[in-house]
């Protein structure tokens, strides 16, 4: 998995009906540190994640299935699955430190 | 798999009700020395592995083969602690 920044919200009528009821983001990959990493993606979050929250993303094939407990695999590859509290280290620089 | 430094751990209350009771660990990718690379991953511990240690880090659905991930959604597990890497043969 890896440490992503919600940017966005994204809306959308017409999707596959896997996507239905569920919020699907722009995330940003950042360091622990909460600078900027660069690339960003699309993950769909399930766990009640909002716009500015540090959260960890990640999939594999058959995790969103497992996850939304469905019979075929649904088109969803990275998923939001825990929003960060804190990183507790003691080499990493605190954010906004 | 890859060559990891455990340098930290991941504190989460909001998340997946799977991932109850495992500890996220903070992972900065290394090379066989233990040389620092960019990227950093964050992986469920499979092993105990503290601050600092060297580890092996696995990706994709051949993470949640460990009896602490079955079922969980992850896609990255520490699954070893490296003791020390022995190089019998360089390859030119």
């Amino acid at each position: 998995m890896f440490l992503a920044r919600i940017i966005h919200k994204i809306t959308s009528s017409h999707k596959h009906e896997a996507y239905n009821g569920k919020s699907v983001f722009i995330v940003r990959a950042v360091n622990p540190d909460g600078s900027d990493a660069g690339e960003e993606t699309i993950a769909v979050d399930y766990v009640g994640a909002s716009a500015g929250d540090m959260v960890v993303c990640g999939g594999a094939p058959g995790v969103a299935r497992t996850v939304f407990e469905l019979d075929e695999a649904p088109p969803i590859r990275t998923l939001i699955m825990a929003v960060v509290d804190s990183i507790e280290s003691s080499v990493v620089r605190k954010e906004g430190a | 798999m890859i060559f990891a430094q455990v340098i930290g751990t991941v504190v989460s209350t909001v998340k997946d009700p799977n991932l109850n009771g495992k500890k996220l660990l903070l992972c900065r990718e290394t090379d066989h020395e233990g040389r620092p690379q960019a990227s950093y991953h964050v992986a469920v511990d499979a092993v105990g592995a503290g601050e600092g240690t060297l580890v092996l880090l696995s990706y994709g659905s051949s993470a949640r083969m460990t009896e602490t991930t079955k079922d969980a959604p992850i896609d990255a597990v520490v699954m070893a602690i490296v003791d020390g890497v022995r190089i019998t043969h360089e390859v030119a």
